[in-house]
């Protein structure tokens, strides 16, 4: 009896305890972590909207050409009809007035043969300068666009590229484990070469941060991620692009959010 | 919030599997069980070593051992007697009922004497030591127990990594942080037994060496006088 009793207030101040070490906890701990979120720098790829209006350009000219060969399809056609009226014309004079009149005919006919290549000539002249104004025009024209083109060619180069520089280094980046003795700041360089399918096949320190472990570790990373799918996809649409821009590739890896 | 809400004590305990739950469970109950013992073991001896003093300094005080034991009757009829005074108790009745009976020679008396005392004292020593075994298997147990559980919960955390796609850190760590609970609640439970083993042990060895000296010092005075009577 004695014993027992001598177990209550030990139970009630150990119940007590636990029960106010479990309310504290249970408070306190969600007072003070709210978990901080670091913004991701988005990795977005921007097409020109702008190539749609030169693609439409482009179809221009076949557009007039169209007209040109249509136009020139009616004349012939008139040309011919005209042709076959005065043949028949002729035809009918050559009947009426037979022999008698052959020489007669004969001088109309020369006449009208003269008058008519004169027309004719007159007509191609007419046409061949047509032709040249029109392909002046057009060449003009088509030289203009060219050079848009290549300016947009160009722009758009610049952006593809970036992109893909921006989707290396993130995927990098995303793998990349930075040492403790890395500081905030500390700048490595780096030199890949990739291959057509999107594997790298050499990289290489250009400028170290001057802490052998941080640079180890990017290359570490660059080995561990190993192929791009981004620079395959680059290397299959644009090889040209590929072997200009992206084939040595620098990158910076920087060393910047750490907490110390 | 939703995040938040989610790493919360609640949160993770809720979250943690079964078998993590159920160590979790163990090691409260240790926790709880241990600081039971802990306070009541901690008021036993304190209370032990405060009447060792008490008797200690009246019965040096010369005062006769015939009043010193009747002042003990009243306690000793509701069983409320502890520690070096039962074993004086024990010791006298022997003491005062063999020297009645008259026929035993001195050295009969004393053995006996001794021997009532002795049974005493282990007596005391039971209780003095009483709980103590079990604040030392908590202490060393529970770590292992946290332990386990922390392993299987990482090791069902990795084993939900390895079907992940993208293995981000966000993936583990709230798995790897509810698996922690259990070690924290195993040291959480540990801690306190081993230090408040240790302390008791010392405090009890300390209180029966005492009461083997009180045994010893009271049994030559038993001796003076039943050779100078």
């Amino acid at each position: 009896m004695n014993n027992a009793s001598s177990y209550i207030l030990p139970v009630v101040a150990s119940l007590a305890f636990h029960g106010l070490l479990i309310a504290v906890l249970t408070l306190g701990w969600e007072a003070s972590n709210e978990p901080q979120k670091r913004q991701m720098p988005k990795f977005v790829q921007a097409k020109l909207v702008t190539v749609e209006a030169t693609v439409k350009q482009k179809k221009a000219p076949p557009k007039v050409d169209m007209r040109e060969k249509r136009r020139q399809q009616e004349l012939q056609r008139q040309r011919e009809a005209e042709a076959e009226r005065e043949r028949r014309a002729a035809l009918e004079r050559k009947k009426k007035q037979e022999a008698e009149k052959k020489r007669k005919a004969e001088a109309e006919k020369k006449r009208k043969a003269a008058e008519e290549k004169a027309r004719k000539e007159k007509e191609r002249k007419e046409r061949e300068r047509k032709e040249r104004l029109e392909q002046e025009r057009k060449s003009a024209f088509e030289e203009a666009l060219e050079e848009e083109e290549e300016l947009l060619d160009a722009r758009e180069d610049a952006q593809a590229v970036m992109s893909v520089a921006q989707a290396i280094q993130q995927r990098i980046e995303s793998v990349w484990s930075r040492p403790p003795s890395a500081r905030n700041g500390m700048l490595t360089v780096v030199k890949i070469n990739f291959v057509p399918t999107g594997r790298v096949v050499a990289a290489n320190i250009v400028e170290g941060s001057g802490n052998a472990a941080l640079d180890r570790s990017v290359l570490t990373a660059i080995r561990r991620v190993e192929t791009f799918p981004e620079v395959a996809e680059l290397a299959r649409e644009e090889p040209t692009v590929f072997e200009r821009e992206v084939r040595t590739t620098l990158l910076n890896f920087r060393v910047e959010d750490l907490r110390q | 919030m939703n995040a938040g809400e989610q790493l919360s004590l609640w949160g993770l305990i809720q979250n943690a599997s079964l078998l993590v739950q159920l160590v979790m469970l163990l090691l409260l109950l240790a926790s709880v069980i241990s600081w039971v013992m802990i306070i009541q073991r901690g008021l036993y001896l304190t209370r032990a070593k405060k009447g060792l003093t008490n008797f200690e300094r009246r019965f040096w005080s010369g005062a006769d051992l015939n009043q010193l034991f009747r002042e003990g009757n009243v306690r000793a009829e509701k069983g409320k007697v502890d520690g070096v005074e039962s074993l004086f108790r024990a010791g006298f009745t022997e003491f005062t009922r063999l020297r009645q009976q008259g026929r035993s020679s001195p050295e009969a008396v004393m053995e006996g004497t001794e021997r009532a005392m002795r049974v005493a004292m282990s007596r005391e020593q039971e209780k003095v030591e009483m709980n103590l075994p079990f604040l030392a298997s908590v202490g060393s147990v529970s770590p292992y127990i946290g332990l386990f559980g922390t392993v299987w919960g990482i090791m069902n955390s990795f084993r939900g990594l390895a079907t992940m796609h993208q293995a981000t850190i966000a993936t583990v760590a709230p798995g790897i942080s509810e698996a922690l609970v259990a070690t924290a609640m195993g040291l959480f439970a540990a801690i306190p037994a081993v230090m408040a083993y240790n302390r008791y042990s010392a405090k009890a060895e300390w209180l029966l060496s005492s009461y083997e000296t009180f045994a010893e010092e009271f049994s030559s005075i038993l001796h003076r006088k039943v050779h100078s009577s």
